[in-house]
């Protein structure tokens, strides 16, 4: 299969996933018992009939999932009740912030796993050995447990923020700066489990690549060790790694959810959270479009880095 | 790879079916003058193991004396109700951390083995039909069976949860979560169980069975499962973890066992407090004990797991 084709079939792919999860998350939302009318207290039958006909509840089933798709190709998932502003406001902002917490903790246990695993997969000895039982522990630290570890840290020191993504009242480049000063408790959070599991991955793939025949070929040609691993053997061992991003993503999406919610930071899945809570059908429906697209989004990319250096790959894919 | 997975599943229901009896006080069980009391430490003397009593100092600030005059024995041995010993500390309420933290692998276990076993039989069975009835089944079981894979686990609990009435009674809530951890879990079970089906039932020795007119059932239960038994034992001892985080996810964001069910994720919610876990670090003993389970399986696993993984990875 030619990559413009794959890349063309695996969009088609996540495009066709991100309307299936957005319309079930519609679908779940509108079979909640309860709606925004039923949470809020002190409204009179009148107000609960006019509230229901303005958020178009009072609809059929099919017209409102009609009006919603009609809405969705425009950008418009519609009114929450809860906040009282658009969605798509409320979900763009959330996304960003959350894509600003994913991203990061991405890079950063890309730049901690992959060369600690390429360490431990080449290498023996007391310190390979340490960093291997340091992984296999942080590996069962999931985000939970790391969040509320690294809250507790950051609160018993005094030396980050606990929480939230802002100190609030700032503009410019003071904000950026205080975004940032907030950002490692969530951060680290969520990224140590997936370093380790990328050590994990990276360390395997490097030593059964340093097994390979022909890295002993090249030893036996004279190369040094350090040259025959770096030239031979590590190129090889980044294809399975690669392979495992598609799946971290969704790691990523969940461990994210966890995190948002322990250090209050204002990403989709605390706002997904609110709104099913709140029975705030528009505000779920489109959180759930948005993860989704997000997710297709992200392990799209990823396969579609994978099938560039992995050629194999693209015909084991079913759209 | 099929005996230590089935010694960890072993252990784990030991552990839900005795800890609550080595508690030395009951879950809900309230100590007044004892709110966030900090862990007193063990000491080995002439009579056998004994601790200091605290008292309160003051109320306002929860700081604790200890009076090392005098000796008390441990609750295991003679318990004396005026002057509770707590190895692990108490909570906020004043219940002994460690009695609930025993009592929690009850509820916590409890559900995520009773998810697993669930999940396990409901992925073997689809993995076992979509794998040899080829066709239509297969399509379908593989393609809803992809679409709940790539969700990622947490978002859809919580999503799934949410969407039920919130206040439930207990016996109720069990059932709920556990059929919410089955729908999430058994694709996972049956993706293996389809893929070891299709390639094991080409073989000489089911071609045979076939020949000589085994029924399907017979087809099935005798020359395919024994085939997937590794794989099984594999998924079991990974659902089991990940049911338990879920477990402590969904009670941490109040959406799980009710407050009043001692279980490790209901412990937790006081962390969800930084003022009391700072002034109080040993309420986040739950969270110990979630970790040592993972732990355990991670070590038990190690070289296998990445089999898994890269199942995962390999479909894409």
């Amino acid at each position: 299969m030619s990559l413009a084709r794959f890349v063309v079939r695996r969009a088609a792919g996540g495009l066709v996933f991100a309307l299936v999860v957005a319309s079930l998350s519609l679908l779940l939302a509108r079979l909640a018992p309860g709606d925004a009318t039923t949470v809020g207290e002190g409204m009179t039958a009148e107000e609960r009939v006019a509230l229901r006909a303005e958020l178009g509840l009072d609809q059929p089933l099919l017209t409102q999932y009609g009006r919603w798709l009609l809405g969705l190709a425009r950008f418009d998932l519609g009114h929450s009740s809860n906040f009282n502003r658009p969605v798509s406001d409320l979900v763009g902002e959330r996304a960003r912030n959350t894509a600003v917490l994913a991203l990061a903790a991405l890079v950063v246990a890309s730049l901690v796993g992959i060369p600690l695993g390429r360490f431990t997969g080449a290498n023996q000895g007391p310190l390979a050995r340490g960093v291997r039982v340091a992984s296999v522990a942080m590996l069962s630290v999931p985000p939970l447990l790391s969040a509320l570890l690294f809250v507790f840290l950051a609160a018993e020191t005094g030396w980050l923020p606990v929480g939230g993504m802002t100190s609030g009242g700032l503009t410019g480049t003071a904000w950026l700066v205080d975004v940032v000063w907030h950002l490692p408790v969530p951060v680290l959070a969520l990224a140590l489990p997936l370093a380790a599991t990328l050590e994990r991955v990276q360390s395997r793939a490097m030593a059964e690549a340093v097994a390979r025949p022909f890295v002993a070929a090249s030893r036996a040609r004279g190369l040094s060790r350090a040259r025959s691993v770096r030239v031979h053997a590590w190129p090889v061992s980044l294809a399975p790694v690669l392979g495992i991003y598609g799946v971290l993503v969704g790691a990523l999406f969940s461990g994210s959810f966890i995190v948002e919610m322990v250090t209050s930071w204002p990403g989709l899945g605390q706002l997904l959270y609110t709104g099913l809570m709140a029975r705030d059908v528009w505000l779920v429906a489109g959180c759930g479009a948005t993860g989704a697209l997000w997710l297709a989004v992200g392990t799209t990319l990823a396969d579609v880095v994978h099938a560039v250096v992995d050629p194999r790959t693209r015909d084991r894919v079913q759209a | 790879m099929t005996r230590r997975p089935l010694l960890l599943i072993a252990v784990l229901v030991m552990l839900a079916l005795v800890a609550p009896a080595l508690a030395p006080y009951g879950p809900t069980e309230l100590f007044h003058e004892y709110q966030h009391a900090p862990p007193m430490r063990v000491h080995l003397g002439a009579t056998g193991l004994y601790a200091h009593p605290v008292t309160l100092i003051d109320r306002l600030e929860q700081r604790f004396s200890v009076d090392v005059s005098r000796r008390v024995a441990l609750p295991w041995s003679s318990r004396d109700a005026d002057v509770p010993v707590f190895v692990l500390g108490a909570d906020a309420l004043g219940r002994d951390v460690l009695s609930r933290t025993l009592y929690g692998a009850r509820a916590s276990l409890g559900l995520a083995l009773v998810a697993t076993a669930g999940a396990l039989a409901l992925g073997a069975v689809l993995g076992l039909w979509a794998g040899y009835a080829r066709g239509l089944v297969e399509r379908v079981v593989v393609t809803v069976g992809d679409l709940l894979l790539v969700l990622p686990m947490l978002y859809a609990v919580v999503a799934l949860r949410a969407a039920l009435p919130l206040v439930i009674p207990f016996a109720t809530v069990v059932l709920v979560l556990a059929a919410i951890f089955v729908t999430l879990g058994w694709p996972r079970v049956a993706r293996g169980v389809r893929a070891i089906v299709r390639a094991e039932a080409e073989r000489e020795h089911v071609l045979a069975a076939v020949a000589i007119g085994a029924s399907r059932w017979r087809v099935m239960t005798r020359h395919l499962l024994p085939a997937c038994l590794g794989h099984l034992a594999v998924q079991t001892a990974l659902l089991v973890p990940t049911f338990v985080l879920a477990e402590a996810t969904l009670s941490y964001v109040g959406l799980g066992f009710p407050d009043d069910v001692p279980s490790w994720g209901t412990a937790l919610t006081e962390a969800a407090n930084v003022a009391a876990v700072t002034r109080a670090p040993w309420t986040l003993a739950p969270a110990v004990a979630v970790f040592l389970v993972v732990l355990v399986t991670n070590v038990l696993l190690e070289p296998s797991r990445h089999d898994a993984v890269a199942d995962i990875s390999r479909s894409g």
